[in-house]
């Protein structure tokens, strides 16, 4: 099967987080981009978006 | 018992492109040396070299990276290995005029053989461009390659807590990472296959430079650090990773 693409996404987070979430990386034999693609997958997945508050109500 | 003499880490890359190839490893900062024949060269990082090699384009080793690693002399190398009980049995390759040292490593075998040039043989410093191989096999094959190579020359340095990765140093590095492992026949029937990999410790600077040469290159972060990587002219990435500060799932060895 082809792999997916991929593309560089790059956000701004305190060096704190960073330095969490690679150790978790570590903790879990990930990399660094297959663990934020699955945290970021499950959560849109898993969390409805509260379409009261995105229209302002 | 004194150590024998750090080994140069000296990667080769047969390419039938020698000359784009060229190209691009000076735009990455590596040096050219007196070893400068028209159809092999070596290039020199401040720490560690590279081979560049010219193949035809229906060569089967067309585009594959090889390593070896090279002393001031390989006769007073070998003698002091022995002296330290460390066998050094030598082989003749067909295109050197002096004797090598083969070792058979879990991976495969490589040589140890004389300088052509000094030119990268300095010993590695995060303060500049390290050259290397980064040599990919099996998870049981890591640290028992890295610990049957060492008496040869390198010191190792870091490993994972996980088994997946040993690096040594000398003049140049060397690291043994958990992935399926290649070999192929060049010089002996069971020669391991490298990429050819960096490590500095400032990724960053190293990234503004190679804009500057016109060279594309993207700073991105891993688990283990920050890694720059820079596109070569086979589309295919080379890792240039940055000196590690936060050892967290790693630990030292030779503190």
């Amino acid at each position: 099967m082809a792999e997916k693409r991929k593309q560089q996404f790059n956000v701004y987070l305190p060096p704190e987080l960073v330095r969490a979430v690679k150790h978790r990386c570590i903790d879990e034999g990930l990399s660094l981009s297959a663990f934020v693609e699955n945290i970021l997958s499950d959560y849109l997945n898993d969390a409805a978006p509260d379409t009261d508050q995105q229209k302002g109500q | 018992m004194p150590s024998p003499a750090p080994l140069t880490v000296q990667p080769i890359h047969f390419t039938s492109d020698y000359a784009i190839w060229r190209e691009f490893y000076l735009k990455l900062g590596l040096h050219p040396t007196t070893a400068n024949d028209p159809m092999v060269t070596i290039l020199a990082a401040d720490s560690g070299q590279l081979m560049l090699a010219e193949v035809p384009a229906d060569h089967r080793l067309d585009g594959v990276r090889l390593v070896e690693f090279t002393v001031p002399d390989v006769d007073a190398h070998a003698e002091a290995l022995e002296k330290a009980g460390t066998a050094a049995p030598r082989v003749q390759l067909a295109h050197r005029d002096q004797s090598n040292i083969a070792l058979d490593l879990p991976q495969g075998r490589v040589h140890i053989g004389q300088h052509l040039t000094t030119a990268g043989a300095t010993l590695f410093d995060p303060a500049g461009l390290n050259i290397g191989a980064l040599l990919y096999c099996p998870t049981e094959m890591v640290a028992a390659g890295a610990q049957q190579l060492a008496p040869y020359g390198l010191s190792p340095r870091i490993a994972s807590d996980n088994g997946g990765w040993t690096d040594l140093t000398g003049n140049g590095v060397l690291a043994f990472h958990d992935s399926e492992l290649h070999t192929v026949s060049n010089d002996a029937p069971n020669q391991p296959v490298v990429q050819v990999f960096g490590e500095t410790g400032d990724v960053v600077g190293l990234a503004s430079d190679l804009e500057d040469r016109g060279q594309e290159a993207t700073v991105i972060d891993e688990s283990y650090g920050r890694s720059l990587r820079v596109t070569q002219p086979d589309d295919q990435q080379l890792y240039i990773n940055e000196t590690m500060d936060d050892l967290y799932g790693y630990h030292r060895l030779n503190a």
